[in-house]
């Protein structure tokens, strides 16, 4: 495997979980925080149904997705197979769910009386909502990281969707596949060791930046 | 009374959900004006807190009006959050955010958009009155619950609030530390203006802090009986502070 296909491949593999990974955030945070804060009836069974959604395996999301998207789906007219951008909506699909429960056992174990104490300082409810988010700001990059630690190991959706096109929207994992099924074990092997030590990277740099940040 | 600060009228509070079920708070007439240093004195579960948490526009009342600085805070727009700009509580077990005690005591300060060198001052002047001078710097982690009391206190002191609500103060206070802050407390409230409504089981600290004592049983302004000392300005029902007309 040449240098410049190893780089494309490790680049796409982190723009695509990254992206995903940060949409995955924006959306699982809030949701996590609302059903964090408020008891209703049904919420049970959306924390069911998301602890089931967990488990959904990436060949599953990737032939669903695959359906939407494939020219005779119903979102086929917009040629989003075999792109970034699929793997990414897809990705995020697989680890909505798994932000989504880091972010609400993160945000429930913030004391109850942080969002009064900032309410009774002169906090708005959504300065209120900030504190509560802050206070459960390490656990809650936990979550973040576990979502892109999850998109970036998964193979099915990236495969299904990006169709491991040289150069386009083959990313690592994509490659070990294919090395494998070459017979090319050990490449597989140094590619997955290059995949843990870039995870590794990634959070042993965000954790080291966000607990410095944190002494400050 | 012209210069009410807090006048509350047929007031009613009853938890939602099964929190606490068959209380109720009802207060059918208080009036306390600036300056006044009101004690709320009862049994576990009279409505203390409650009391305090409504006077804080933590909780809206299930019924009657609580006017505040001449208005209804829970009229709509931003008049709760505006109200809770002036009107601080300091809970019982307060809770500190993650952080030094500087940024702690900073917090509200900085809600309101105070320019720093101001933050600054106000954080050290503070932290200071609760005998915590230079501590801005340390970890809230590790403080002691007195400690944390202390810098609950400050917190709030530093805003410098028309109403100071505080639940039992001085509780985890060491005896020497309770009587200066009394001091302090005594300070903030005919001195400085600052209106001072606090909870306490002590009739004794009642007496030597309050300008008036509102006795609390079961959620309803009662009389203490044999429990008080005797000399207290409350009444049943209706409650009115010394000095108001």
């Amino acid at each position: 495997m040449i240098f410049r296909e190893l780089a494309l491949a490790v680049w796409i593999s982190l723009k695509t979980s990254g992206l995903a990974a940060l949409a995955a955030s924006a959306l699982a945070v809030p949701a996590a925080l609302f059903l964090a804060g408020r008891e209703f009836r049904g919420k049970k069974l959306i924390l069911v149904v998301n602890q089931t959604w967990m488990a959904a395996p990436t060949v599953v999301i990737g032939l669903m997705f695959y359906s939407l998207l494939s020219r005779s789906g119903p979102l086929g007219r917009f040629g989003l197979l075999y792109t970034q951008a699929a793997m990414t909506a897809g990705q995020v699909f697989l680890i909505l769910p798994l932000v989504v429960g880091f972010s609400y056992t993160a945000l429930r174990q913030v004391d109850r009386r942080a969002r009064r104490t900032a309410l009774t300082l002169g906090a708005t409810p959504r300065q209120a909502g900030w504190v509560v988010l802050r206070e459960a700001r390490f656990p809650l990059l936990v979550a973040v990281l576990a979502g892109f630690a999850r998109a970036v190991s998964e193979v099915g959706i990236a495969m299904m969707l990006g169709g491991n096109i040289r150069y386009v929207t083959r990313n690592i994992t994509t490659s070990i596949a294919l090395e494998t099924a070459k017979g090319d074990f050990s490449n597989g092997v140094a590619l997955g060791a290059l995949l843990l030590v870039i995870t590794l990277g990634i959070n042993v740099l965000v954790q080291t930046g966000f607990r410095g940040r944190d002494r400050e | 009374m012209g210069d009410a600060v807090y006048r509350l009228e047929n007031v009613a509070f009853e938890y939602p959900g099964p929190t606490e079920p068959g209380f109720r708070l009802e207060i059918d007439a208080l009036a306390v004006g600036a300056g006044e240093v009101l004690a709320l004195v009862g049994p576990n579960g009279a409505g203390k807190t409650t009391l305090l948490s409504l006077l804080a526009f933590l909780a809206r009342p299930s019924a009657g009006r609580i006017e505040f600085l001449g208005g209804d805070p829970w009229a709509g727009g931003d008049g709760a959050t505006a109200a809770r700009r002036q009107a601080v509580l300091v809970t019982h077990h307060p809770y500190l955010f993650k952080g030094s005690v500087g940024d702690n005591v900073a917090f509200g300060l900085k809600l309101r958009k105070a320019p720093e060198g101001e933050v600054r001052a106000r954080v050290r002047s503070a932290l200071a009155l609760v005998e915590l001078d230079g501590w801005e710097k340390r970890s809230v982690s590790g403080l002691s619950a007195g400690q944390v009391q202390r810098v609950a206190l400050a917190r709030a002191l530093a805003l410098r609030p028309r109403a100071l609500l505080l639940d039992e103060p001085t509780a985890s206070l060491d005896a020497g530390l309770r009587t200066r802050l009394e001091a302090l407390l005594r300070r903030a409230g005919p001195e400085e203006g600052t209106t001072v409504v606090f909870s306490t089981h002590s009739f004794s600290q009642a007496s030597r802090l309050a300008g008036a004592v509102l006795y609390l049983a079961e959620g309803r302004p009662a009389d203490p009986g044999r429990e008080a000392p005797g000399h207290f300005p409350s009444a049943r029902g209706s409650v009115k502070i010394r000095g108001s007309p």
